[in-house]
């Protein structure tokens, strides 16, 4: 089961044939969207951050995924709440959301471990705190790699996603071998 | 130990501790103590020293402590060396993110620091038995 998650859905918003390909993909699985997910990319639309436009973007493409969830109270709450703390790891918050779609991703989907949770996310600390509460994190370019080798998308066209990232400032700049050879550095980790 | 303030062996005059403190811009309490546990200046001698006074003893030995680096405090401030080196081991196996590292050394959260953290481990391939 998949869990998209923030930082992932805003990649996705940079480029719509990239997400178009995500979302041909993806939507052959069972998904789930997470309430916090959506009010974070509305409280990141709201900033001058130069993600606030994508953040946008993204909230006008959730057409694709179930309604969202809630997550369960006081429980999923309260360890959403530490997980925040541990993925912002003392530094303050841009604003009250940040970081807090992940949060409740990874508090939702690692007491689902039945359902084999798999977290479509985009920022490395988000991964590793998932990683190590029992959830299969993804970077959405670790997802492009596998897409290539299950010939889901050529590496040309996934390479061509990956420059529409790089050029829009959102990722580094990865090759088709790279892409296919899943050396991805950090976005390919964990 | 002293030879290089020129003087006897095993013996800590005032002018040894105040040379002392400026090189290493420690306090004199602090001196003494680390001199009481490595076994060079007794308790009592030690007391002595910080009885005639920090400031007097600095005016009297003002050769060998030009910069006051002894009784200036410089408001730097270091994270503990085990806690960076804890953390630096554990991002290096994925426990921990690479936040909490970034912000110890004070560095941004970049690709990076990444890299460099990384440097010394095996680059896996982003492999995963997940079926589209």
């Amino acid at each position: 089961m998949w869990f998209p998650e923030t930082s992932a859905l805003v990649t996705l918003a940079v480029h719509l044939p990239l997400q178009q390909a995500v979302v041909a993909v993806l939507s052959a699985h069972p998904l789930v969207l997470v309430k916090a997910v959506v009010a974070e990319l509305e409280e990141l639309a709201m900033t001058s951050d130069i993600t606030a436009t994508w953040a946008g973007a993204a909230l006008s493409q959730l057409d694709w995924l179930p309604e969202p969830v809630p997550l369960d109270d006081p429980v999923g709450v309260e360890l959403a709440v530490s997980l925040q703390e541990e993925i912002a790891s003392g530094r303050p918050l841009k604003h009250p959301m940040e970081h807090f779609g992940e949060a409740a991703v990874i508090s939702l989907a690692c007491r689902a471990q039945r359902l084999k949770p798999l977290m479509l996310c985009d920022d490395y600390n988000a991964r590793v705190a998932a990683k190590n509460h029992g959830v299969e994190p993804l970077s959405v370019h670790k997802l492009l790699h596998l897409m290539i080798r299950q010939g889901k998308v050529t590496a040309a066209e996934a390479a061509g996603f990956a420059d529409a990232l790089h050029a829009a400032g959102r990722a580094q700049d990865y090759t088709a071998q790279e892409l296919s050879s899943g050396r991805l550095a950090r976005v390919g980790q964990p | 130990m002293l030879a290089w303030l020129g003087v006897e062996p095993n013996t800590v005059s005032e002018r040894a501790v105040i040379a002392l403190m400026e090189h290493f811009g420690v306090s004199m309490a602090a001196l003494i103590y680390q001199l009481n546990i490595i076994g060079v200046l007794s308790y009592d001698d030690g007391q002595q020293l910080r009885s005639r006074g920090v400031t007097s003893l600095i005016e009297r030995h003002r050769d060998v402590a030009p910069s006051g680096a002894a009784t200036t405090a410089s408001h730097i401030r270091r994270p503990p060396e085990r806690l960076t080196r804890q953390a630096l081991a554990s991002a290096q196996e994925q426990r921990l993110g690479l936040s909490v590292l970034a912000s110890l050394l004070e560095r941004d959260d970049d690709e990076q620091l990444w890299q460099e953290i990384m440097a010394s481990q095996t680059q896996a391939t982003a492999s995963t038995d997940i079926v589209l």
